[in-house]
C-alpha cells in the first residue's frame, strides 16, 4: 500500500533541490551574464535562511568566488562564513580569495577591502588566525576609515578567539592611538575594542586628558557614540570639585537629546558624580525630571513603548532612590492611557503608589479606583493592590480609601471582591481600628468571592471574632456548607479560625468546633490539615490559656513595606544604572550567568543522550553499539528504489497523547538523525517517509510513519535487510516520538 | 552589546537570523517564542530565560528580537533595533513579511553595515547607502499591508510608502506637526486632567542632503516660569542633527538631514488648553432594568475643518440585553455597532464638522440591575487635518544651496488623540 502512495509524495523534496542547486552552481562558473550568476547564488542564501542545510555547496561557493560583482561577493562571503566551521577542510581555500580582497594592490575599491576582512574575521578556525592577523595589521592603517574601523572589530572578534593573543601586543596600544582618529566611528570603535580586549582587568584605561579629548569632541560622534563616551565618563572620578562642574556642565546640554541612551549615559554620570553629596543629588534630581517625563511621553507618542518602558523603569529606581517628592507635581503623567500595553499600565501604576502625597491621594485614589473596572483582570486587580499600598503609605487618608475600596465590594465581579477581601484583610493588620466598619460590610460577600477572598473573610472572623456579634453563626454557616477536600486553603483557613473564635467565645463556639472535628475526621485526606487539627487539639487539651497565648497572641502593628528596606539593593543598582539590572531590579550577579553556565536547550545534547542510553542498552546484545550516522543524506531517487524493493520488516501502531504538527515530527526526528524525505498532509492524515543509517554496519533503513490526527492513531511501518538492526532503529525511533506517542 | 539577531513572523517562523559573536547556541528563537506565547498576560519587551536576555521589539506583526548575555544598556539596544526598523523601512518602502522575505539579501547587507559583532556601526540610511548594492524589490501596496505611522490615514499620500532610495523620486520634504492629546473629563463635562505630546517629523526626499532652517513662530512659549497664562512647552528635546543654537533667542533651528523619516523635535505641554471636542453622557435609570444612556459630543474647532475617523466606544453594562440606538433623523455617515461578546458599543463618525453637535441614545434593558459604574469610560478616537492645538506653527522651511530649483515642501498639522476618555 504504501509503495503505491510513495511517489505522489516527493513533492517537497528539499535533498533532490539542493543537489539541483549544485548543478545550476557548476553551471555558472563560465556564466557571464551576472543577472544569472546572482539569481542562483541568492537561491542557496535563501535555503540557508529557512534554516536549510546547504553546506554541501560549500566547493562549489568557494569556485565561484572569484568574482568582480559586488552583489555576488557579498551573497557568497554570507554563505562562507556561516558554514565555515562545518567545512574546515576546504576553508583555507576561502580564505584565499578573502585575504586577495583585503589586501590594497589587489583591490583598488576600500568598500571590498573593508568587507573582506569584516568577513574574514568572522571566521573561527586554527588555521585561518595568521591570515587574519596579518590582514588585520594592514587594516588598521589603511588610509580609509571604512577599513579601519572594521580592522577594529576584528580584532575583538580575534579576541574572542583566542584569549592571550591581543592582550599585552603592540596592538592595545595602537588601539589608544586611534581613540584619536579623525574619523569618530573609528574612534568609538577603538574605544569599545579597548573595554572588551581589557575586560579583566576593568576595561579602558581612563584619565583626565582623555576625558577632555572626548568631551569636546562629542558632538561628532553618533548618538550610540556619545552614550559609549557618556559609560566611560561615568567611570572617571574627577579630582577636585571644579574639574567635576566642569564636566557636569558640559555634559548639561546633552539632557535635551532625543535619544534615551544618551540621556540616561548621560544621567548615570550626574548620578556617579554626586553620590556623596547630598544637595547636590538633591540638584541633579530636579534637573533630570523634565528631560525624563519628556523622553518617556515622547516615545509613547511615536510608538516607541519598549523605549517608554526603559525610561519608566528608571524612573522608578530613581523616585525608590527618595526622588519621589521631585515626580510629585507631575503625577498626572504618570495616569494611564487606555491603549497603552499592560506592562506600562503596570509600571505607571507602581510608580503612582510610589509618589503619591498628602496633596495628590485624593487624586491618585480617584485614577486608581477607575481602573479597578478595566476590561483587563491584571489591570483591575493590580489597581487594587496598589490602592491598598497607598492607604499603608499615607495613614491620614485610611478611612476615606477603605470606603472606596468597600465600594468595588458592590461591583459584582467576583476577582474584584476577591482582591478587594485580600487588601483588606492586609490592612487590617495595620490599621486594627478600622475593623468594624470592615467587618459589617464583607459578610454579604461571602457568596461571590472566590476561594481567596473566601479565606481572607474567614481570617478576619477569626481574628476580630469578639468584635461580631454573629460570628459563631457565620462560621457555623460555613462548616456546615464545607466540603473538607473540596479546597484545602479554606479548610485549613476555617480550622484556625474556628479554634481561635472558640478561645475568645467558648460557650457558643463548643458544639460548633466539636461539629468540625468530627466532620474532619471522618472526611478529611489532607495529612496538613489534619495535623495541625490534632496539633489544635493538643494544645487545648494541655491548657487553654496556653493555648490563647499562642494563637491569640498581641500582634506588631505594621509600619513599613518590606521594600522599603532594601536600601543595599538600590545602591547596587544606581552603580549599574542603564543598564539591565534597572529593569529587572537585581543585581548584576543575580542576572548575568556565567557562560558555561547558560542552559539553552541544545538539539545536539538530545542525539548525545539517545545514543548514551542506547549504546549500554546495546552491550548484551551486540558487540557494535548501535549509533545512528547523523551525517548521512540519501537522495529520493536512491529512496524510491528502495522503498520499492526492500521488504516490510517491522510494523507497529500506537495511539497517540497529544496533537502534533508536521514540522514538529520532523524536528524531533531530525535532532536522533533520523531524516525526513518527505512528507505531507492529506485532510488530517499526517505522512512521513523517512530515512538511516547505523554508521556502525552501513545498515539502511527506511520508514513509513503515518498519524491520522482525528482517531489520534499512528503506524510505523519500517524496511530493512536486518531484523536485529531494524528493531534498534524502532527504539530510536520511539524514544524520539515518546513526546507525543503513548508509552 | 548583541549575541544574535533575527526578525520572526507572527507565527515565530525565522525571517531573517543573523549570530554576531557565536556564543549562544542555536534554537534561541524557539526559547523566545515559547517563552513569548506562553506568558501569562502581556509579556513586557525585555525578559531573561536562564541567563540569556532577549529584547525585543514588535512591529507590523514581525518580532525583532535582539539576545545578549550582558548587563547592557537597554535603550541602546532599543535605539538600535528602532534604528535598523527605520532603515530596512527607508530602503523597502514598507515593512511586512512580505517585503522582508522578498528583499532579504538586502535586509541582510543593512544589519551587516549597521551592526558588526554586536556593536552599532553606521546608524542612517544615508551612512549606509554607500555600502548597499542591492536593490529594493518593491512590494505593491496591498490592502493588507500596515500604513506607517507618519503620515495619518487620512490623507493619500503614497511617498511613505516609496523607498527613499529611488532615485527618480521627487526633490521634495514632508514636515508634519502632529500633536497627540490627552485628556480625561468627568461625567459633568469638567476636564479632570489634560497633556499633549507633539513632534515635528520630517521625511526627506531632498537631493544631497542641503542644510535647512526650520523657523517657529516667534511668540512660542519655551520658557513657562515667566509666561503669564500663554501656552507654552514645558519641556522638549531634539534629534542628533539638529543645531540649537539659534533657538532660544530667534525659534531657528538648523538641520543637516538625514535621508527618510525622522523626528526633529518632542514637545510636551502638561495643563489646561483648548479641547477640540467635549463629551456629555447622560444616564437614565428608568426603572431597574431598563436604562437610557445619551451621548452628545460637541466639537470646539473652527467650522471650516473636520475630524476624521471618529470612533466613540463605551461599554454596557454585563446584565444588558436588547441593546439598540437611536440616531437623530438626519444624521448622515455614522454608524453604530454593538458588539454582544464584550458588551462594547462603537459609534463611528466618518465626518465631523467643526463647531456642530452630535448625539446617540443607547437603550437597553437588564436582567439584573447594575450600576453605572459598570460603563465606566467613554472613550474617543479622532484626528484632525491643519489643525493643532498648541501655539506652535512653523514660519518657514528654508533649504541651502537649491540654485533655481525649488523643491516642494509640505508642511501639514494634525491633532490626533491620544487617550480621550470622559469617565462616567
Amino acid at each position: 500500500m504504501a509503495g503505491s502512495h510513495g511517489p505522489q509524495f516527493f513533492v517537497d523534496n528539499k535533498k533532490g533541490e539542493i543537489n539541483e542547486l549544485k548543478v545550476s552552481l557548476k553551471n555558472i562558473m563560465s556564466e557571464r551574464d551576472n543577472t544569472k550568476r546572482r539569481d542562483v547564488i541568492k537561491k542557496v542564501i535563501a535555503y540557508m535562511t529557512l534554516g536549510i542545510d546547504v553546506s554541501k555547496l560549500f566547493t562549489d561557493m568557494v569556485l565561484i568566488s572569484h568574482t568582480d560583482d559586488i552583489v555576488q561577493k557579498k551573497m557568497i562571503y554570507l554563505y562562507l562564513v556561516n558554514y565555515v566551521e562545518s567545512n574546515q577542510e576546504q576553508a583555507l581555500m576561502a580564505i584565499n580569495t578573502f585575504c586577495k580582497d583585503c589586501k590594497r594592490i589587489s583591490s583598488q575599491n576600500p568598500k571590498i577591502r573593508g568587507l573582506a576582512l569584516r568577513n574574514l574575521c568572522s571566521l573561527r578556525f586554527p588555521g585561518a588566525i595568521e591570515y587574519i592577523l596579518s590582514a588585520i595589521q594592514d587594516g588598521l592603517s589603511d588610509p580609509d576609515p571604512y577599513v579601519r574601523k572594521t580592522a577594529i572589530i576584528g580584532l575583538i572578534k580575534l579576541h574572542k578567539y583566542s584569549k592571550n593573543l591581543i592582550v599585552g601586543s603592540s596592538f592595545v596600544n595602537t588601539l589608544y592611538e586611534l581613540i584619536r582618529d579623525i574619523d569618530p566611528n573609528v574612534s568609538i570603535n577603538a574605544i569599545l575594542a579597548l573595554n572588551e580586549i581589557l575586560e579583566e582587568e576593568g576595561g579602558i584605561a581612563i584619565n583626565r586628558r582623555m576625558v577632555i579629548y572626548l568631551l569636546n569632541r562629542i558632538n561628532s560622534y553618533t548618538e550610540f557614540g556619545q552614550s559609549t563616551v557618556f559609560d566611560l565618563v561615568a567611570k572617571y572620578e574627577p579630582q577636585a570639585e571644579d574639574e567635576m562642574l566642569d564636566i557636569l556642565n558640559i555634559l548639561e546640554e546633552k539632557l535635551k537629546h532625543s535619544s534615551g541612551s544618551v540621556v540616561l549615559g548621560c544621567i548615570k554620570v550626574f548620578l556617579n558624580y554626586t553620590r556623596d553629596n547630598q544637595l547636590m543629588i538633591r540638584q541633579v534630581f530636579a534637573r533630570i525630571q523634565a528631560p525624563l517625563v519628556t523622553l518617556f511621553t515622547g516615545a509613547e507618542v511615536t510608538g516607541a513603548y519598549e523605549q517608554a518602558y526603559c525610561i519608566l523603569a528608571h524612573i522608578h529606581l530613581i523616585i525608590s532612590k527618595g526622588a519621589g517628592g521631585i515626580f510629585e507635581g507631575d503625577f498626572k503623567s504618570f495616569f494611564c492611557k487606555f491603549d497603552e500595553p499592560t506592562y506600562i499600565k503596570f509600571m505607571k501604576i507602581d510608580i503612582l503608589t510610589m509618589i503619591v502625597s498628602d496633596q495628590t491621594v485624593e487624586d491618585v485614589i480617584n485614577e486608581l479606583s477607575a481602573y479597578v473596572t478595566d476590561v483587563n483582570a491584571e489591570i483591575s486587580k493590580k489597581s487594587i493592590q496598589a490602592i491598598s499600598k497607598v492607604a499603608v503609605r499615607i495613614p491620614f487618608a485610611c478611612v476615606a480609601i477603605v470606603r472606596q475600596l468597600l465600594s468595588f465590594l458592590s461591583l459584582n465581579i467576583d476577582y474584584v471582591i476577591t482582591e478587594t477581601l485580600v487588601a483588606m484583610k492586609d490592612l487590617v493588620r495595620k490599621y486594627r481600628e478600622l475593623t468594624y466598619e470592615i467587618l459589617a460590610e464583607i459578610e454579604n460577600s461571602l457568596e461571590i468571592a472566590s476561594d481567596e477572598g473566601k479565606a481572607a473573610i474567614i481570617w478576619m472572623i477569626g481574628e476580630f471574632g469578639e468584635e461580631i456579634t454573629d460570628a459563631p453563626y457565620i462560621i457555623e454557616n460555613i462548616i456546615s456548607n464545607l466540603i473538607a477536600n473540596e479546597n484545602y486553603q479554606i479548610t485549613h483557613a476555617v480550622l484556625s479560625a474556628t479554634v481561635r473564635l472558640f478561645l475568645k467565645r467558648a460557650p457558643e463556639m463548643r458544639d460548633i468546633l466539636s461539629s468540625l472535628y468530627s466532620k474532619l475526621i471522618s472526611e478529611c485526606d489532607n495529612p496538613d490539615i489534619m495535623d495541625r487539627a490534632g496539633f489544635y487539639y493538643q494544645l487545648l487539651r494541655q491548657d487553654p490559656s496556653i493555648a490563647n497565648e499562642v494563637l491569640n497572641c498581641e500582634k506588631h502593628p505594621i509600619q513599613n513595606f518590606l521594600e522599603d528596606d532594601c536600601f543595599d539593593l538600590q545602591d547596587i543598582l544606581t552603580n549599574e544604572f542603564n543598564q539591565l539590572s534597572v529593569i529587572y531590579q537585581k543585581p548584576a550577579k543575580q542576572i548575568i550567568k556565567p557562560k558555561a553556565e547558560l542552559t539553552v536547550p541544545e538539539p545536539e545534547q538530545v542525539t548525545q543522550v539517545v545514543n548514551d542510553l542506547l549504546s549500554l542498552d546495546q552491550v548484551n546484545l551486540s558487540e557494535n553499539a548501535f549509533k545512528i550516522d547523523t551525517e548521512f543524506v540519501m537522495v529520493s531517487d536512491d529512496f524510491q528504489q528502495m522503498w520499492m524493493t526492500v521488504p516490510d520488516c517491522i510494523k507497529y501502531e500506537n495511539r497517540l497523547s497529544r496533537y502534533i504538527n508536521i514540522q514538529e515530527v520532523e524536528n524531533l526526528m531530525a535532532s536522533v538523525g533520523i531524516n525526513c524525505i518527505a512528507s505531507g498532509d492529506q485532510m488530517g492524515t499526517l505522512k512521513f517517509f523517512f530515512y538511516a543509517k547505523d554508521s556502525g554496519s552501513d545498515v539502511l533503513f527506511l520508514a513509513e510513519f503515518v498519524i491520522v490526527l482525528a482517531a489520534k492513531e499512528a503506524s510505523l511501518c519500517v524496511k530493512c535487510h536486518d531484523k536485529t538492526a531494524a528493531e534498534n532503529f524502532k527504539r530510536v525511533f520511539l524514544q524520539a516520538s515518546s513526546s507525543f506517542l503513548q508509552s | 552589546m548583541l549575541s544574535q539577531l533575527f526578525v520572526l513572523s507572527a507565527r515565530g517562523d525565522i525571517i531573517i537570523t543573523r549570530d554576531f559573536r557565536g556564543d549562544l547556541v542555536k534554537g534561541t528563537n524557539e526559547v523566545f517564542f515559547r517563552k513569548f506565547k506562553l506568558w501569562d498576560g502581556e509579556p513586557p519587551p525585555i525578559f531573561s530565560v536562564e541567563g540569556v536576555n532577549f529584547i525585543y521589539v514588535k512591529r507590523n506583526g514581525l518580532f525583532f528580537v535582539g539576545t545578549t548575555t550582558e548587563n547592557i544598556s537597554p535603550s541602546y539596544i532599543f535605539e538600535m533595533i528602532l534604528n535598523l526598523i527605520r532603515v530596512i523601512k527607508d530602503y523597502c518602502g514598507v515593512l511586512s513579511e512580505e517585503s522582508l522575505r522578498k528583499n532579504f539579501v538586502l535586509v541582510y547587507e543593512l544589519i551587516d553595515e549597521m551592526i558588526d559583532y554586536g556593536h552599532s556601526q553606521s546608524t542612517s540610511t544615508e551612512q549606509v547607502r554607500p555600502y548597499i548594492v542591492n536593490e529594493p524589490i518593491v512590494i505593491d501596496n496591498s490592502p493588507f499591508s500596515l500604513k506607517p505611522s507618519f503620515f495619518a490615514n487620512s490623507v493619500p499620500c503614497t511617498a511613505v510608502q516609496r523607498p527613499v532610495t529611488n532615485k527618480k523620486s521627487k526633490n521634495e520634504i514632508f514636515v508634519d506637526v502632529l500633536e497627540k492629546l490627552t485628556v480625561l473629563f468627568n461625567a459633568n463635562g469638567y476636564i479632570m486632567n489634560s497633556s499633549l505630546d507633539g513632534c515635528i517629523q520630517m521625511k526627506s526626499f531632498l537631493r544631497n542632503n542641503p542644510q535647512l532652517q526650520l523657523a517657529l513662530n516667534d511668540d512660542l512659549v519655551i520658557d513657562k516660569t515667566n509666561a503669564y497664562g500663554n501656552l507654552g512647552l514645558d519641556d522638549f528635546n531634539f534629534h542628533e542633527c539638529v543645531n540649537t543654537n539659534e533657538f532660544k533667542d530667534s525659534r531657528i533651528l538648523i538641520i543637516s538631514p538625514p535621508d527618510g523619516e525622522f523626528v526633529v523635535m518632542n514637545y510636551r505641554i502638561k495643563g489646561d488648553y483648548q479641547v477640540p471636542f467635549r463629551i456629555f453622557p447622560y444616564m437614565e435609570e428608568l426603572n431597574q432594568y431598563k436604562l437610557d444612556f445619551s451621548l452628545k459630543v460637541k466639537s470646539l474647532f473652527p467650522d471650516k475643518l473636520h475630524a476624521t475617523n471618529v470612533i466613540v466606544k463605551f461599554n454596557m453594562p454585563r446584565s444588558a440585553n436588547n441593546v439598540c440606538f437611536e440616531l437623530p433623523k438626519k444624521s448622515v455617515g455614522q454608524t453604530t455597532e454593538y458588539k454582544e461578546s464584550d458588551k462594547t458599543v462603537e459609534w463611528k463618525i466618518e465626518k465631523f464638522m467643526g463647531s456642530t453637535e452630535l448625539s446617540l441614545k443607547t437603550k437597553a434593558s437588564l436582567s439584573s440591575p447594575a450600576t453605572v459604574k459598570e460603563i465606566n469610560q467613554i472613550s474617543m478616537q479622532f484626528e484632525i487635518s491643519m489643525y493643532n492645538v498648541s501655539k506652535l506653527q512653523i514660519k518657514y522651511l528654508r533649504i541651502a544651496g537649491q540654485g533655481n530649483s525649488n523643491p516642494y515642501r509640505w508642511v501639514r498639522y494634525i491633532t490626533q488623540s491620544s487617550s480621550y476618555v470622559c469617565r462616567v
